[in-house]
C-alpha cells in the first residue's frame, strides 16, 4: 500500500546498512566457522557443564534481584510520601557510574580487608548480590518512567471493584509496568550473560569466562567461537523470554488521556524507616567501592606509587572514546529509529531485531570479529581507535535506538503532520519539529552509549591502540598486582567514577520529572474501602 | 475551490490478514470559495480518512483530489503535504510543545521577512482573541485557548482551504459553543473555504453552509443543514441526525396535486417522497408535534390529531420532551415542548402534526 509520508529510500538504505553492519560478528563466525562437535567434547568435562548452569543459574537470579531491587525503588520513589524522594532517586541510580568489575573488585578487597577468610562474596549468592547491585537502575530508571504514566483511573477503579492496595499492585499497577520491566531486565540479562571483569573478580567461571580463557590462556579460537555460538544462543532465548515479558499491554481509553498525577502511597510512621533501608541498597552497591578508594588513596601502606600522570592520560583518552562512540552511535542508530518509529514495515523491524542481536553476543566475540575482519579486510585499521569505536557502536547501539524511539514517540506525528500542513518540507519538519522534541531521548541515548563505553573492559583490552590507556583497562591492568588491596586501582576509579557520575546525573535529572510533585499531597483513598475489600 | 471525485481507500484489516475495510468508497465531493462544508459521521465512516487525504497524509488509491483547479492527489505525482496550501486545525490543536505560541503561529510564515512575520503573528492572535499570548507556551494555555492558537496557526499563511478535524470535541460543552459561534464568525469574515469533520450532527448542522453526511465511507447525502435534517435520504440518517418519531402511514397521490400521507396523526402533506404509493414510514420530528391536554383542547380550538396518555416527561431547562402512549403507534411518541409547560404522568393529551413530512418505503 502506497503511503503519502513513506520513509525516504535514503533512510532506507542507510538503516539497513546500519543493520548489516551490527551483524558483522556473526558474519564472522560463521565465516571463520565454529564445531558443533568441539562444544559437545567439551561437555564431557563435568566443568563446562557446570559453568552453563552456573551461567544460567546467575543471570536468572540476578535478573530476579534487579527486578526486586528496581521494581521496589521506582515505586518507593514515584508512589510513596517517602522522604528525600528526589536525592533518593540520584542515589538509586548511582551504581550506573561503576563499572560491574569495578564493584566486584572493590567488594573484594573491602572483604579481604574485613574477613580475610570467609568466602562469602565469592559465593554463587554473594556473586548474585554484587552484581545485581551493580545492574538494578536499568530497571530502576525504565520503571520510573513507566510507574508514572499509569493513569491512576484504572487504580481507582480497581479500588472501587473492591480490590485491596494489594490486589492494586498485583493485578493494575505490575502488569502495566510489564513492558517497563522487560526492557530493562533484557539489558540485565544481557550484561550478565557476557560479563567478564566481574565474573573473574568475584572468582564465578561462566561460559564468558569460559570464552576468554580459551582465547587469552590457550589461543583456541575455535573454542572461544564454538561456545560463543552457545552464549549468543542463551542470549536469544533472554531476548524471546523478554518479549513474553513485555505482553501486549495496548492502552484502550475514550477521549483525551488522562494527565493527573497517579496517589501516593502514605508510609506515616515508616517514612524513616524505610528511607533508611532504601538509602542502603545504594550504599550497598557504591559503597565499597567508595570506601576503597577512598582507602586506597589515603592509605600509608602502599605497595606502588601514584602515577597521576598515567590516570590523567587514561581520562583523557576515556573520554575521547566515549564522546565518539556517543555521538556516533547517535548518528547511524537515527536512521533505524526513524524508520521503525515512523514507517514500521517487516523490513524495518528486522534491522532493528539485528540491532539488538549484535548485544546478544559477548563483547570478546565482537572485538574478536572486528580483530579478524579488519587484519583481512583492512590491515591498516587494525589496532587503531577506529576499530574500537566501531565496536562500542556495534556493542552500545541498541541503547542509542531504545532511547531514540522513546523520544521519536513523544515526537507525535501529528506534530509533523501540523508542520507539513503548514508548508514546511520533510528535511525542515525534522530540523523544526522531529529533531527537537526526540531531542531529550537521542541524548539519553547518546549518554548512555558513552558511558557503558567509558566502562567497557573486554572489547576495550582486545581493541584498544598498542601503548595507550583508558581508564577501564587501566585499572584492568592493577587487578593482577601482587597486592589485592585497590591501591593501585584507587585513583583510576575515583576518576572513572567522577567521569561516570556526570552523563549518570544528567540520565536521572530528567527522569527526576517523573516523579509527583513534593508539594502535592493527593488525597487518601478512604479506609473504608480497604476494609470492604 | 475543492473537488473530490470518486476516491477510494481501502486498509488492511488490522490483525485480519487478506481483509479489507473501504475507508472511502467513490467519494464525489466539492468545496465553493468561501463556503463551510461539515463532514458528518459516526467514527469509523471515513470521514478523518477523507480529510487525511484532502491535506497530503494518505495516498487514495483510486480517485482525484483538485484543489483550485490543481490536481494534487491521482494524477501520476502526488503534490505533497507541504506544498498544497491547505490548512490544517487538528484534533485537540497538536501545538508544537517545544516553541512558544508566536514561533507555533510564525511556523507557516518562513518565507515572510522578520518584521512582517512579526506582525503577521501579532495580527492573527489578535484575531483569534489571544493578542499578547505569544511569549507563552503551549502548556500554559487552557484547551480554549490551544484551539485558538492552532487556529491562528493555520490561518497565518493565507491557506486556500482550511481543514477542522473534530476541533471542538475536546472542550467542555459551554467553551465548545461559544467558540464555535466566535469561529464561525471569524471564518465568514474571512470569506475562507472551510471543510470540518465531526461526530457531532448538532455541530455539524450549527456551523455548516452544507452538511455532507458519510456512512460506511460513502457519502450519503449532501446538502444544507435544513434540508439535511428535515428531509434525510433514509430512516437511519434521520435517527442518526437527532429525535425521530416513525409512524406507519399510507401515501396517495391525487391526480395534478402534491401527495398526501394518512397516519395515525391524520392527512399531512408530504415534504419529501421516498419510494412509491401506498404503506410507507413516516418521519416527524418531536418539534414538530404539536401537544395540548385533552381538557383545554375540548374547550378551544381542535388540533384535529390524535390522542394519548403521558407517560413521562424529561426536563431539558430551556425544553423538555414529554413521551406519549398512542393506541395506534407502536412506539412511543416523543414530544418537544416548551420547559415550562408540564403536564402529569396519565394525563389525556391531544397530539397534531404541524408540518409537512417526509416518508420511506415502509
Amino acid at each position: 500500500m502506497q503511503h503519502a509520508l513513506r520513509a525516504h529510500p535514503v533512510v532506507t538504505i542507510v538503516s539497513m546498512a546500519v543493520g548489516l553492519f551490527s551483524l558483522l560478528p556473526f558474519l564472522y563466525l560463521f565465516i571463520a566457522g565454529f564445531s558443533v562437535r568441539r562444544v559437545h567434547a567439551l561437555f564431557a568435562f563435568p566443568a563446562t557443564l557446570a559453568e552453563l548452569t552456573r551461567t544460567v543459574g546467575l543471570t536468572a537470579a540476578i535478573s530476579v534481584c534487579t527486578v526486586l531491587l528496581g521494581v521496589g525503588a521506582a515505586l518507593l520513589v514515584v508512589r510513596s510520601d517517602l522522604p528525600f524522594r528526589r536525592v533518593l532517586t540520584v542515589l538509586f541510580a548511582l551504581p550506573l557510574a561503576v563499572p560491574g568489575f569495578v564493584s566486584a573488585y572493590a567488594v573484594y578487597s573491602a572483604g579481604l580487608l574485613v574477613a580475610p577468610r570467609s568466602d562469602l562474596l565469592t559465593s554463587f549468592g554473594g556473586a548474585t548480590i554484587v552484581i545485581s547491585l551493580t545492574l538494578y537502575p536499568y530497571v530502576f530508571l525504565a520503571c520510573v518512567v513507566g510507574a508514572r504514566t499509569i493513569d491512576p483511573a484504572q487504580e481507582e477503579v480497581a479500588r472501587s471493584l473492591g480490590a485491596r492496595p494489594a490486589a492494586v499492585l498485583w493485578r493494575i499497577v505490575l502488569p502495566r509496568l510489564r513492558p517497563a520491566i522487560a526492557g530493562g531486565v533484557l539489558i540485565v540479562a544481557l550484561h550478565v550473560l557476557s560479563e567478564y571483569g566481574a565474573m573473574v573478580q568475584l572468582k564465578q567461571r561462566t561460559l564468558t569466562t569460559e570464552i576468554m580463557s580459551q582465547m587469552l590462556d590457550y589461543g583456541d579460537y575455535e573454542t572461544a567461537r564454538s561456545l560463543s555460538m552457545l552464549l549468543a544462543l542463551l542470549a536469544l532465548v533472554a531476548l524471546v523470554a523478554g518479549r513474553g515479558v513485555s505482553g501486549r499491554a495496548s492502552e484502550a481509553s475514550i477521549g483525551a488521556q488522562a494527565t493527573r498525577p497517579p496517589g501516593t502511597v502514605r508510609l506515616r510512621g515508616a517514612r524513616l524507616p524505610v528511607a533508611a533501608v532504601a538509602l542502603a541498597v545504594p550504599v550497598a552497591a557504591v559503597g565499597p567501592t567508595v570506601f576503597m578508594t577512598v582507602h586506597g588513596l589515603t592509605t600509608p601502606h602502599r605497595a606502588t606509587a601514584l602515577g597521576w600522570q598515567q590516570v590523567a592520560v587514561a581520562g583523557a583518552n576515556t573520554i575521547g572514546y566515549a564522546v565518539a562512540a556517543g555521538l556516533l552511535a547517535s548518528l547511524v542508530g537515527f536512521p533505524v529509529s526513524w524508520w521503525i518509529s515512523r514507517r514500521p514495515s517487516t523490513a524495518a523491524t528486522m534491522t532493528e531485531r539485528s540491532v539488538w542481536l549484535a548485544h546478544a553476543i559477548p563483547a570478546a566475540i565482537l572485538a574478536l570479529a572486528l580483530v579478524f575482519l579488519a587484519t583481512r579486510l583492512a590491515p591498516g585499521l587494525y589496532k587503531t581507535p577506529a576499530v574500537l569505536i566501531a565496536g562500542y557502536v556495534i556493542l552500545f547501539l541498541p541503547l542509542a535506538v531504545a532511547n531514540q524511539r522513546v523520544g521519536l514517540e513523544s515526537a507525535f506525528v501529528r506534530y509533523d503532520e501540523a508542520a507539513a500542513a503548514l508548508g514546511s518540507p520533510a528535511w525542515r519538519r525534522l530540523g523544526r519539529v522531529s529533531l527537537p522534541l526526540a531531542l531529550p531521548g537521542v541524548a539519553t541515548g547518546a549518554l548512555l552509549v558513552g558511558l557503558d563505553a567509558s566502562k567497557e573492559l573486554t572489547t576495550t583490552l582486545m581493541l584498544l591502540p598498542f601503548n595507550t590507556q583508558t581508564l577501564a583497562t587501566g585499572l584492568w591492568g592493577t587487578t593482577n598486582g601482587q597486592s589485592l588491596d585497590f591501591t593501585a586501582a584507587a585513583p583510576y576509579a575515583l576518576v572513572l567514577i567522577a567521569l561516570g557520575s556526570i552523563p549518570v546525573y544528567l540520565i536521572t535529572r530528567r527522569t527526576l520529572r517523573y516523579l509527583p510533585a513534593t508539594s502535592v499531597r493527593p488525597r487518601q483513598p478512604a479506609k473504608s474501602t480497604a476494609a470492604a475489600g | 475551490m475543492l473537488e473530490i471525485r470518486t476516491l477510494s481507500k481501502a486498509y488492511d484489516a488490522a490483525g485480519r490478514h487478506g481483509e479489507h475495510i473501504q475507508a472511502l468508497d467513490s467519494v464525489d465531493l466539492e468545496v465553493a470559495d468561501g463556503e463551510f462544508l461539515t463532514v458528518l459521521g459516526p467514527s469509523g465512516c471515513g470521514k478523518t480518512t477523507l480529510l487525511r487525504a484532502i491535506a497530503g497524509f494518505e495516498a487514495p488509491d483510486a480517485g482525484t483530489i483538485r484543489v483550485a483547479g490543481r490536481l494534487v492527489a491521482g494524477g501520476s505525482r502526488p503534490v505533497p503535504a507541504h506544498e498544497r496550501g491547505i490548512g490544517l486545525v487538528p484534533q485537540e490543536g497538536a501545538l508544537f510543545p517545544h516553541l512558544s505560541v508566536a514561533q507555533n503561529v510564525a511556523f507557516g510564515l518562513g518565507n515572510l521577512k522578520r518584521k512582517e512575520r512579526q506582525a503577521r503573528v501579532a495580527e492573527t492572535l489578535e484575531l483569534v482573541g489571544l493578542a499578547g499570548f505569544g511569549p507563552r507556551r503551549p502548556h500554559e494555555l487552557s484547551g480554549g485557548q490551544q484551539q485558538r492558537v492552532a487556529l491562528a496557526r493555520a490561518i497565518a499563511p493565507g491557506p486556500r482551504i482550511i481543514l477542522f478535524d473534530e476541533p471542538f470535541s475536546a472542550l467542555d460543552e459551554y467553551l465548545r459553543e461559544s467558540l464555535r459561534t466566535e469561529v464561525r464568525g471569524l471564518l465568514a469574515d474571512l470569506h475562507a473555504t472551510v471543510m470540518l469533520v465531526t461526530h457531532d450532527q448538532e455541530e455539524a448542522l450549527a456551523l455548516g453552509d452544507r452538511v455532507a453526511v458519510m456512512r460506511d465511507g460513502r457519502v450519503v447525502q449532501v446538502g444544507g443543514p435544513r434540508e439535511t435534517y428535515y428531509q434525510p435520504v433514509d430512516l437511519a440518517l434521520a435517527r442518526f441526525l437527532g429525535e425521530a418519531v416513525v409512524v406507519q402511514g399510507d401515501v396517495a397521490r391525487a391526480e395534478g396535486q402534491s401527495p398526501t400521507v394518512s397516519c395515525a396523526f391524520g392527512t399531512l402533506p408530504v415534504a419529501a417522497w421516498h419510494g412509491s404509493c401506498g404503506r410507507c414510514d413516516v418521519l416527524i420530528r418531536p418539534e414538530n408535534i404539536r401537544v395540548c391536554r385533552l381538557a383545554e383542547s375540548l374547550g378551544g380550538p381542535r388540533l384535529h390529531g390524535t390522542v394519548g396518555t403521558v407517560l413521562d416527561q424529561t426536563f431539558y431547562g430551556h425544553d423538555g420532551v414529554v413521551r406519549v402512549s398512542v393506541p395506534e403507534i407502536a412506539e412511543h411518541v416523543s414530544v418537544r415542548v416548551m420547559g415550562n409547560r408540564p403536564f402529569g404522568v396519565g394525563e389525556k393529551v391531544e397530539l397534531a402534526v404541524d408540518s409537512a413530512v417526509c416518508t420511506y418505503p415502509g
